[in-house]
This record gives structure tokens, C-alpha cells and sequence, in this order.
């Protein structure tokens, strides 16, 4: 019998995105489509319900048991191809946060930049999210592969949305090129994998390479799918692709891909890496490729960053030096080095999302995403300057923010694995990092604005700004819940 | 009298790597977006012939059942490509790779 429970969030993504579509047919073309957007919302939310009263089961604390019919056992599904462990549990409630956060900026988006295809686009972004969240409890390749391609095929859609917008399409076109031949990459590097091993169950390959001794076929197999997957969470020197993508898309998509698929490819990371390759004759080539990718992205991510004038140029740069960062983590793995990323993961979350739904809202106000245009916008909205402010220091790693626990305990993990040298390099160039973050902070907070009109925002936007301020700085001072949380999905992948 | 040597697995695996090679190759270096996209695909079918070789090799469906979800990958990705394509040249007239340049530092 199928164990529903462990794809009900991807039922609930799914189903939404089908009654948006059918509804839609529905609307004559010029109303606002209310109705859509309140389908989509509950459609993230009854997933959201969903997954924490499965994780409530799992961990047996779920006050409603009415919900548990299951007790304690992990729900798994389709043979054991599909399964919602605590850490899949983790890694989806970060997909799923990001995407009710994308569906609130798309409106804001969508209300400054109309467009007759809203449904399209929001069926888009909740089958976007719902193949991100299968790919992370896949546990066979292929699952992971088809999750995979769900969530970028769909992406490169959502880049290319405005039909009518230049850099919007050359968004589109170039991520999708370099998509496709990184998937390609990836693809070959698993036709090898399942070549040496003659299975595609992600444990099952780890156990017959345990006795494997390296030969250059299969290093070289290892490489293609570090390169493959490092593409989709843009590590340097595969990032060429992020800054042009994250500019030219619509800042609801970008705020996704920067969120949303990269959580979902450190989740196909970790499964992979740390469940099927974690064996003496390739740890040691992967964790090298990873140390030098990482090192990489931190340096080029921030030099690159601090000449950027667009905000969302350089929220692309920083984003890419963030992934180098996690990666410091997740090179560490164990437990100690894997709870540092899912932590870290939760935190970049809540300070990337809100600076995105500050870039949206400045954006529907004065049409433009240059640095320069944030003078004095502290004037303009007190909040928004403060979630700057917060939201960028947080990024940088400053302390009493959530970004500086979360730095913590990955350059922690990094050099309890003898690392010392990434977590140096980390260190080093968060300092730098400083300057740019500061660069758009001074914008905001001490220059005078050029037009002093107020910006204006709804409540349930002002309430997630706070609620996502209030997240961080209490993270900062007291990271014991979450941490708890990323420690029990951590080790879920151990036993 | 053997003219034809035995083909063995061995033979199709180095086939599909070539051909793997030439589609890398035309994904970086052509300037024509659907000579772009043709090499994509001459990638995605070089991964399945080495998915059903090593089907072969292992005496095992599953490779076999790989390449199915591979081709209807590559066919959604198609599509979406093409559908691009045609949005960019409303705009540019062009398909020429070089002249997408919106974008840049």
C-alpha cells in the first residue's frame, strides 16, 4: 500500500496549481484573479500543515493524533523510491516558507507590472516547488533526476515570463542552456554511476562502492555530477550563468531560484553525496573538488559583488558566495557539518526572501533596481530600511544577527574537520562582504532621497517583513529551536 | 574471415562518449541557438545509449526504463527552449547566440 503521507505536501502543491489553471478559465481576462492567488496561498499552506503534522508524528510530539495513523514509522512511498525523513521534512519546510514568500512578491510584482498570464505563472511556481520538494525525499537517482528537471524546467519558464521584456527572455535563454548542459552533465555522470553498480537506489549504490576501488572512470563520473549539480546551486566557477539570470528575471523568480532551488540542490547534495558516495575511494576526491569550489565561490562571489550598481546583480554575487559557505558545511558533514547547513539554510531564508520582497515593493514604486535609488529610503519607509539593514547585515555575518550563529557553526563544523584554511578564507571574506551589504545600507539609511513620496505597502506585507526582522534577530540570540529541529533531521540521514 | 569484428558493450560505450564529446562541443562553441539546442540533445541521447549498454552489460531493465523518462525530459526541455527561442526572435529577429547581450557587468 502506497503511504500517501510521504508526498502529501506535493499533493497539496499539485492540486492547488490544477485549480488554479481550471479556475483561470473562468476570469475574463482584465479582472485582478483574487480568487487564484487565495487558492495558491492555502494550496502552500495545507502543505505546510501537512508536513508539520508529519514531522510532529515522526518525532512523536504531534498534538493532533487524529493525524498520526501511522505512530512513529517514516512514511515511504513507490518502493521505497520516495521517503519523508526528518531531514526531507527540514529541506521542505525551507522550499515551501520560500514559495508562499515568492507567491507574496509575485503579487506585489504583478500588481506593478501587469500581465494577463498571473494563473500561468503562479501554477508555475507551485509545480516548480512541488518537483523541489520531491527531489528532496527522493532517494534513487532517477526520482532525483525527474524532480530535478521538474524544478528547473519550470524555472527556466518562470525566468523567461515577461514575453515582452528583453532581458527577461535572455534570462530564460541562457539559463536554460547552461541548465540543460549541466542536467546533461549530471545524467552522464549517473549513467556511470548506475554503469559500476547496476542500481539506482541512492543506499544501495553506496554499499556496492564500498568495496569498489577508485579508477578514473568512476572519479571522472563523480566529477560530472559535481559539476551538474554545482551549476544549479551556482558554485564558482560554474556561475557564470547566475548574475545575468537573477537581473533579467522577474524578482519574484529570482527570489525562488535564490531560496528555493538551492535548497533543493544541497538536498540532492546531500543525499547523494553523503548516503551513496560517502566511500574510501571517492570521499576523498569529491570532499577535494567541493573544498576548492567553495574556496572559489567565496572569493570570485564577493569580489564580484562589491563594483555591482543593480541590487539584484548584487544579491546574484552574494548569493553565489553564500552557496560557497554552506558548501564549507557541507564538505564538513557528519552530523555537526549537516546541522550547520540546515541551520544556515533556515536563516538565509528568512534574509534573502525579505530583502526580495523589500527589492519587489522599492521596485513597484520607483520602476528601478538601481543601488542609487535607495538613497534615503529609510525616509520613504522606515521598514524597509530596517529590513535592509538587517536582512544585509544578517547576510554578511555580523553579530547579534541570525547570519552570525549560522556562519558560526559552519566554519565551526569546517574546522572540527581540520578545514581551518576554508574556514579562514570564510572568515576573511565576510569582512569583505561588509563593504558591498554597507555600500546599499548607506544608500538607505544615510543619503537624502532624491523624491521623498512615502512607499506604501499592505499589511500582510508589513507583517512578514516584521515577522522575518523578529526571526532573525531572535536566531541570533537564540538558536536552541531550530538548531534542535536541523539536529534531529541531520541525523535521520545517519540511522 | 572476420571483417566484422565483434561489437562489444565496450564499443557503444565509447560511441556514446564521442558523441557526448560533439554535443558538448556544439553547446559551447555554435553561435546558432537551435544548433545549441540540437547538440543538447545529441547529449541527452549519448547518456541513453550508455544507459542501455550498461542495461545490457548488468542484464537489468532498469537502465532501459531510465532512458523513457530521459526522452520525456529532453522533449519537455525542447519545447520550453523553442518556445524562447521564438519569444527572442519576436524581439530581436535574430537567433544568433552573440546578440543576446542585455545582460552584463
Amino acid at each position: 500500500m502506497i503511504q500517501y503521507q510521504a508526498f502529501l505536501p506535493e499533493i497539496w502543491l499539485v492540486g492547488a496549481a490544477f485549480l488554479v489553471l481550471i479556475f483561470e478559465l473562468f476570469y475574463k481576462s482584465n479582472s485582478d484573479r483574487g480568487l487564484l492567488k487565495a487558492v495558491a496561498v492555502v494550496g502552500v499552506v495545507g502543505a505546510l500543515l501537512s508536513l508539520g503534522c508529519e514531522l510532529g508524528c515522526v518525532s512523536g510530539g504531534c498534538p493532533v493524533q487524529a493525524c498520526c495513523s501511522m505512530g512513529t514509522t517514516v512514511p515511504t512511498a513507490f518502493g521505497g523510491f520516495l521517503k519523508t525523513d526528518a531531514l526531507a521534512a527540514f529541506f521542505k519546510l525551507i522550499i515551501l516558507l520560500a514559495t508562499l514568500l515568492t507567491l507574496l512578491i509575485s503579487f506585489r510584482y504583478f500588481k506593478a507590472n501587469p500581465t494577463f498570464y498571473v494563473a500561468e505563472f503562479i501554477a508555475i511556481i507551485l509545480f516548480s516547488a512541488a518537483g523541489a520538494s520531491v527531489l528532496t525525499s527522493a532517494q534513487e537517482i532517477i526520482t532525483l533526476y525527474v524532480a530535478l528537471e521538474t524544478l528547473t524546467i519550470s524555472s527556466y519558464l518562470l525566468a523567461a515570463f515577461m514575453k515582452k521584456d528583453k532581458s527577461s527572455n535572455e534570462a530564460g535563454m541562457k539559463y536554460l542552456l547552461l541548465g540543460a548542459f549541466s542536467s546533461a552533465l549530471l545524467l552522464f555522470g549517473f549513467s556511470y554511476l548506475y554503469g559500476f553498480t547496476g542500481t539506482t537506489v541512492i543506499a544501495d549504490i553506496g554499499k556496492a562502492l564500498a568495496t569498489q576501488v577508485s579508477s578514473p572512470l568512476l572519479t571522472l563520473a563523480v566529477i560530472m555530477i559535481v559539476a551538474g549539480l554545482a551549476f544549479k546551486i551556482s558554485l564558482a566557477p560554474f556561475h557564470m550563468w547566475t548574475p545575468d539570470v537573477y537581473e533579467g528575471s522577474p524578482t519574484p523568480v529570482t527570489a525562488f531560484l535564490s531560496v528555493a532551488s538551492k535548497t533543493a540542490g544541497f538536498a540532492a547534495f546531500v543525499r547523494l553525496f553523503w548516503v551513496g558516495l560517502s566511500v574510501p575511494a571517492l570521499q576523498p576526491t569529491w570532499i577535494g573538488l567541493f573544498a576548492v569550489l567553495a574556496v572559489l565561490s567565496i572569493i570570485l562571489g564577493n569580489l564580484e559583488a562589491l563594483p555591482q550598481r543593480n541590487i539584484k546583480r548584487l544579491m546574484a554575487y552574494s548569493s553565489i558566495a553564500q552557496a560557497g559557505y554552506i558548501s564549507a558545511g557541507f564538505l564538513a558533514g557528519g552530523q555537526l557539518g549537516l546541522t550547520a547547513v540546515l541551520f544556515y539554510l533556515f536563516v538565509y531564508l528568512f534574509a534573502n526572501m525579505s530583502v526580495f520582497l523589500a527589492i519587489a515593493i522599492v521596485n513597484g514604486k520607483t520602476g528601478t533596481d538601481q543601488i542609487e535609488d535607495y538613497a534615503g529610503i529609510w525616509k520613504r519607509s522606515p521598514l524597509i530600511g530596517v529590513v535592509l539593514l538587517v536582512g544585509l547585515l544578517s547576510l554578511a555575518g555580523v553579530p547579534p544577527f541570525a547570519g552570525f550563529s549560522g556562519k558560526w557553526y559552519l566554519f565551526g563544523a569546517a574546522i572540527s574537520k581540520g578545514y581551518t584554511w576554508i574556514a579562514l578564507v570564510g572568515m576573511i571574506f565576510s569582512v569583505v562582504s561588509l563593504y558591498y551589504y554597507l555600500q546599499v545600507a548607506r544608500q538607505a539609511l544615510v543619503s537624502e532621497p532624491k523624491d521623498p513620496s512615502p512607499i506604501e505597502m499592505n499589511w500582510v506585507e508589513r507583517a512578514v517583513l516584521v515577522i522575518s526582522v523578529v526571526f532573525i534577530v531572535t536566531l541570533g540570540f537564540w538558536p536552541t529551536p531550530v538548531m534542535q529541529m536541523a539536529q534531529t533531521a541531520a541525523s535521520s540521514l545517519f540511522n | 574471415m572476420d571483417i566484422l569484428f565483434p561489437i562489444t558493450p565496450t564499443h557503444y560505450l565509447a560511441l556514446s562518449a564521442i558523441l557526448f564529446g560533439i554535443g558538448t562541443a556544439g553547446v559551447l562553441s555554435r553561435k546558432n541557438i537551435f544548433v545549441s539546442l540540437m547538440s543538447l540533445e545529441l547529449m541527452l541521447n549519448a547518456v541513453n545509449l550508455s544507459f542501455i549498454t550498461f542495461a545490457r552489460i548488468h542484464g537489468d531493465l532498469t537502465g532501459q526504463v531510465i532512458v523513457l523518462f530521459v526522452v520525456a525530459v529532453a522533449a519537455a526541455e525542447a519545447c520550453v527552449g523553442l518556445a524562447i527561442v521564438i519569444a527572442l526572435f519576436r524581439l530581436k529577429e535574430n537567433v544568433n547566440v552573440d546578440l543576446f547581450n542585455e545582460l552584463k557587468d
